[in-house]
């Protein structure tokens, strides 16, 4: 196994890639374009939803362990801020996403679904961590833990890990950006990555 | 400034102003809030400002870790001890294995404890990091976090080097740990950033935040706790350490290998106001850091070679019957774990007595009489982790 | 201090209420009776040859179903099953219930443990909240989980649960709740609610990916 098998492949379009993400960009341009003839080439949803999924304001609502790799996230060498969800908010009311990063107990599951009903909307929920997904490892016995925060909020994009790292929460996110740019895409792990990951040796 | 020392007892009866009938506000702080680390709840009876009752509600991030231990093996365990803490998730490992070695009593190997010890000290850094980061941001200061973040970002490379996870490493087995070393130049790169932290980046932190006037303002002489109250309420860690009470876990009751090495224990002394105060428990953790490079530089230099489990990982462990306590110093102060087993591979009861449950209880007495505001820095000062209260 | 000679000037100060010296252990522990906790504990935080000045942890126990033997045969306790439904089980549990104290003294430096046991039906033990205050959270975290009354602690109201919460967790025969207060407590098996598993597309996820070159 050599060091290069990390890089892509010559023939994964990256470029193809770069085009579909930035395609409504590309429209945007167009309206400036052609301004001075009062003439537009798109439409209102496309830059209402390019508006919405470039300024993300997620709730400040850390609850365990995932919550301190969300504050990871937002700090120093990951910085979500890059891709505009960097303003986190101390009150649901001027959040549009909640990403729940850690455990939902009982006790907690009603003030959720408070702060929850009250984010104005379009409202999206991230659940980070297997515990918000599943209740991950305190699914057996785990007398005051929701198994998932699904079964309490309606949840967009499941971003699994125990903790998850920051990289993969701001995978979510961009998958969660996607959603909203309304994007019938789904992500399938490119074939050279499974070929890849087969090959690793697991300390035994 | 705070008014600790008076006395509010009975204020709800007295007449304050003639004919004005008046009434104490109630508060409810969290358990969604940005300044209380996680979900803890305060329930405040205020006059005004001044907080007249302070109650905290905790359990909202009850995870029912004891039942857990009553189900699942030993070995299995580990895992849940690393979400107690999870800031310094290695600290409540080593309290957790320790216990069970009272009972299982395995040679454990030298070159384990050096190991053991190295990776709780960079974990007790990388936490009291994110001590300063938070109490920096619950004072109003946003910068030190970028600068702690940046610094912890490594710890935590240095540590999945060796572990296998980024924050939680499930690293310690009974009898020893679960990898050995890398490589030669892990050990190179632990002593480059410590060296490098001890030169510069305390530096740093003191001259961002120490001795920051806006924030010696807002610390200084708030949220006193005397050693009386300190002992009485059991607290530990730096709260104590803070109160002036030279007691550290790691010296007076020595466990693992502490006792080779050679530390300070910083105790708060009142340079800006009053022995005991919050910005007292703020330095004993900056001069806790330097301490833990000492004793990493120490047990890597002399790492002895050599074995690093007694125990075989896919080998199960059967625990005699009985039962144990142990405590070690975590990063918040003494965790103790109280195993009583019945000779089977699953324990009977396992007890947590862990340090955050203890030292907030503290909030109860001297919260009272404070400014709301201050409370916010008593809380952020006492470093709580809310899955170690709740568990 | 030896701990051996701290049980004898405790037992000459209570007389009946101490009940056993456990020293053939991995930790020593003696043995109290339920009523006489409180005096035993009063009396170890003011002697000044003792001078116990902190409670390290208080731990409620359930004794039930544990094997005397040492075989490691105990009951096992209930959980949810794989598909997420709690498990029922019929036995009826009547072991007794306990408290064990660690105390240890900051000026002397010892340590020293304390057990009482009482019988299920009336799990009733004297608060020490009075003479260490910590032991009020513990107390309350003990009558939460465990269920063991303080009888004279200022204020024993549920610790970690909701005071609404039934029945006491940490107990042998407790049963997981499926639903409380509206909020669904029990697992939900994935083959109850079907997502469509996406179909891979033919021929590759993306064009030209056909993985790396062997090397
Ligand atoms: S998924 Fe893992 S890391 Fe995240 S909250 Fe749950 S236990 Fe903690």
């Amino acid at each position: 196994m050599s060091r290069d098998a990390k890089t892509p492949p010559a023939g994964y379009d990256v470029q193809r890639e770069h085009m579909l993400d930035f395609k409504v960009d590309q429209q945007l341009e167009q309206v400036v374009e052609t301004d001075a003839k009062n003439f537009i080439l798109t439409t209102v949803d496309e830059v209402f939803n390019w508006a919405k999924l470039s300024s993300i304001w997620p709730v400040t609502f850390g609850l365990a362990c995932c919550a301190i790799e969300m504050m990871a996230t937002s700090a120093t060498r990951y910085d979500i801020d890059r891709f505009g969800a960097g303003a986190f908010r101390a009150t649901p009311r001027q959040a549009d996403l909640m990403i729940v990063s850690g455990t939902v107990t009982g006790k907690m599951a009603q003030r959720l679904k408070l702060i929850y009903d009250q984010m104005p909307e379009p409202k999206w929920v991230i659940a980070m961590g297997s515990c918000a997904i599943g209740g991950g490892p305190y699914f057996k016995y785990g007398y005051h833990v929701v198994k998932g925060v699904d079964q309490i909020v309606p949840v967009d994009v499941y971003v699994p890990g125990c903790p998850p790292r920051p990289e993969v929460l701001i995978e979510g996110l961009m998958r969660l950006q996607d959603k909203i740019r309304g994007r019938k895409g789904r992500f399938v792990t490119p074939k050279w990555v499974t070929d890849y990951a087969k090959k690793i040796p697991y300390r035994k | 400034m705070a008014t600790g020392d008076k006395n509010l007892t009975g204020w709800a009866d007295q007449d304050h102003v003639p004919g004005i009938k008046s009434e104490l506000l109630e508060l409810n702080m969290g358990p969604q809030h940005p300044a209380t680390h996680g979900v803890l709840r305060l329930l405040l009876k205020t006059d005004g400002e001044i907080v007249y009752q302070v109650t905290p509600v905790i359990g909202y991030l009850h995870r029912c870790a004891e039942k857990i231990a009553e189900g699942v093996n030993y070995k299995q365990w580990v895992v849940y001890t690393d979400r107690f803490d999870y800031l310094a998730p290695v600290c409540c490992n080593h309290a957790y294995v320790t216990a069970v070695e009272k009972l299982l009593k395995p040679e454990v190997p030298e070159r384990a404890e050096h190991l053991r010890i190295v990776t709780a000290e960079l974990s007790r850094i990388a936490s009291h990091l994110i001590a300063l980061a938070t109490f920096g941001l619950d004072m109003g200061a946003w910068t030190p976090l970028l600068y702690c973040f940046r610094e912890r970002e490594e710890i935590l490379n240095l540590l999945e080097r060796i572990a296998g996870g980024r924050m939680l490493y499930n690293y310690f087995v009974p009898g020893g740990v679960r990898y050995d070393v890398p490589d030669e130049q892990w050990i190179k790169d632990v002593l480059s950033f410590i060296t490098m932290l001890e030169t510069k980046k305390i530096k740093d932190y003191n001259d961002l935040l120490s001795y920051n006037k806006i924030f010696i303002e807002r610390t200084a002489d708030v949220g006193v706790i005397d050693a009386e109250t300190a002992k009485a309420y059991a607290c530990t860690g730096p709260v104590l350490r803070g109160s002036g009470v030279k007691f550290d876990c790691r010296r007076d009751d020595p466990y693992s290998v502490y006792h080779k090495f050679d530390f300070e224990i910083p105790v708060g002394m009142g340079e800006m106001g009053t022995v005991g105060d919050c910005w007292d428990r703020y330095m004993v953790r900056v001069r806790e850091i330097e301490q833990s490079c000492r004793i990493i530089r120490q047990a890597l230099d002399t790492l002895p070679e050599g074995p690093y489990q007694a125990i075989p990982l896919n080998k199960m462990v059967k625990v005699p019957a009985g039962a144990a306590y142990s405590r070690t110093e975590s990063a918040k102060g003494e965790i103790g774990h109280y195993i009583i087993s019945d000779g089977g591979q699953i324990a009977f009861r396992n007890k947590v007595r862990s340090p955050s449950f203890c030292n907030l209880q503290v909030v109860e007495k001297v919260g009272v009489g404070q400014m709301v505001s201050d409370l916010v820095a008593l809380v952020g000062s006492l470093d709580i982790v809310l899955g170690e209260i709740d568990r | 201090m030896e701990q051996k000679a701290i049980y004898e000037l405790l037992a000459a100060k209570l007389g009946e209420g101490a009940l056993a010296w456990h020293e053939d252990e991995v930790e020593p522990w003696a043995e109290i009776a339920p009523a006489a906790i409180a005096d035993a504990c009063a009396f170890l935080r003011e002697d000044r040859n003792t001078d116990f000045n902190q409670l390290m942890c208080l731990s409620g126990i359930d004794w039930d179903g544990y094997d005397e033997a040492g075989k490691g045969k105990s009951v096992a306790i209930l959980g949810y099953d794989e598909l997420g439904k709690p498990e029922v089980s019929e036995r009826i549990a009547d072991g007794d219930l306990g408290v064990a104290y660690h105390l240890y003294s900051h000026a002397q430096r010892h340590k020293f443990t304390l057990r009482v046991r009482v019988p299920r039906a009336v799990a009733e033990v004297p608060s020490v909240a009075h003479v260490w205050p910590t032991a009020a959270w513990h107390e309350r975290e003990a009558w939460d989980l465990v269920g063991i009354r303080f009888t004279g602690h200022p204020d024993l109201r549920r610790m970690l649960l909701d005071e609404a919460w039934e029945g006491h967790p940490l107990r042998k025969d407790y049963m997981m709740p499926a639903k409380w207060a509206g909020v669904p407590m029990d697992g939900r098996p994935y083959a109850d609610n079907p997502f469509p598993t996406p179909e891979p597309p033919a021929g590759g996820d993306q064009p030209g990916a056909t993985g790396p070159a062997e090397a």
